[in-house]
């Protein structure tokens, strides 16, 4: 990872305003077109919206003498290519926000089926629930307080948990990444380490549980 | 404005140097304080990952034997003309290639059934690998069903968790694998 402005970046900045510069700034966009598109074919896959942010991203890479670009730092910490996709992907929602408001926040999108089910996992794995008896809309009442109680008292402990913990879990159970992912996100060196940590923070909260005389989490 | 660092959120070169796993460790440990808080970045951090990853594996592992394999084609693939009046008869084609998907054992289970996994279209075989909590292979066997039963001499240890994963061959030579599972037995299996 160098610490030197991209050649096609310099190239860019010293070129001379008028026809050497659009010649620069036509093969700065032959370069990076590809991974342009695939940053907006991620926020929205319709055909005609990817080539709408594409041609938005390059109008605003380029205007006011490629200001956004001059942003970028070569301290040696990040590649301009990962700098790229991150400022391409906040063009592309600025873009989608300008078009259609903001959208609501994460914990409010998707199908609250699905939602409930993704955090009922985690209180599955600790409070060691048979997902057949899981309590429904009409089950008994007793049923639905010892599972409002188990996940308030889960809410409660895993907000006591060191930050990286939380964040462990957060992005096993709102996020659904693999264990793989987790790894690479994280910095551990296999996906092994993702569940031994797992399992030992299900030990952590099922003792919390405990605590508070809730026992179904006992093998 | 993309770049800048709006209401405490991450600047676009921290979850850039983030992602490139080019910061120190106090500056990675406060980028996962705050992703660990804030949803918007840590959606940002995810994306950019995956996207990162994608653009490096799709030049290296994808375009390489894609250029290799077309020179290939294009030095030994006989030239016939098409007939356009021959019918064409033949099924549609998968474009895509999803991974098995481990449906039991998974979580804490009293025994240790069948491991059983979803079915991938095409796919002619699959490898089952069972590991230990240290990640050491107990053992592996491959079949061409959804189902496997697990060796009476292999030895879970009851209370501590073990993964398992499944790998489809979807065409010769092909594999496609599963993430890991993991499973805790919480008694002891029956005597086979």
């Amino acid at each position: 990872m160098g610490a030197a402005v991209p050649p096609e970046l310099s190239r860019l900045f010293d070129a001379p305003p008028g026809l050497k510069r659009d010649e620069v700034w036509a093969s700065f966009v032959a370069a990076n077109s590809r991974l342009i598109i695939r940053v907006a074919r991620s926020i929205d896959p319709d055909h005609d919206a990817v080539m709408d942010a594409y041609a938005y991203v390059l109008e605003r890479l380029r205007a006011d003498d490629c200001r956004r670009l001059r942003d970028y730092a070569p301290d040696g910490r990040t590649k301009f290519t990962t700098w790229l996709v991150v400022v391409a992907r906040r063009l592309c929602l600025d873009l989608l926000r300008r078009r259609y408001g903001r959208p609501p926040p994460a914990s409010a999108r998707g199908d609250p089926a699905v939602q409930r089910a993704v955090r009922r996992r985690l209180v599955d794995l600790v409070a060691g629930a048979d997902p057949d008896e899981i309590a429904g809309p009409d089950a008994d009442p007793t049923q639905s307080l010892n599972a409002a109680d188990v996940s308030r008292t889960l809410t409660l402990a895993t907000s006591r948990l060191h930050a990286d913990d939380r964040l462990l879990l957060k992005l096993r159970f709102d996020d659904d990444l693999s264990a793989p992912e987790i790894a690479r996100l994280l910095g551990l060196p296999t996906p092994f380490h993702v569940y031994r940590r797992l399992t030992f923070l299900f030990g952590e909260l099922r003792g919390a549980l405990r605590e508070r005389g809730i026992h179904g989490a006992e093998p | 404005m993309p770049g800048e660092k709006i209401a405490g959120h991450l600047t676009a070169m921290e979850v850039a140097a983030y992602v490139d796993n080019g910061l120190e460790a106090a500056a990675r440990a406060r980028v996962r304080s705050h992703v660990a808080e804030c949803d918007e970045c840590r959606g940002e951090v995810i994306a950019v990952a995956r996207l990162a990853r994608t653009g490096s594996r799709y030049r290296w592992k994808t375009l390489v034997p894609l250029a290799a394999a077309a020179a290939l084609v294009l030095y030994f693939a006989p030239w016939r003309p098409s007939d356009s009046t021959a019918p064409v008869l033949r099924e549609p084609g998968v474009t895509t290639i999803v991974a098995p998907t481990p449906i039991a054992p998974r979580g804490a289970v009293k025994a240790l059934p069948a491991l059983t996994w979803s079915s991938v279209p095409l796919a002619d075989r699959y490898e089952v690998t069972l590991f230990d909590a240290d990640g050491s292979v107990l053992w592996e066997t491959q079949t061409a069903d959804t189902t496997a039963v697990v060796a009476a001499t292999v030895r879970i240890v009851v209370g501590v968790p073990h993964y398992w994963k499944v790998a489809a061959r979807t065409e010769q030579g092909r594999w496609v694998a599963s993430d890991l599972t993991s499973f805790t037995l919480s008694r002891a299996p029956p005597l086979r």
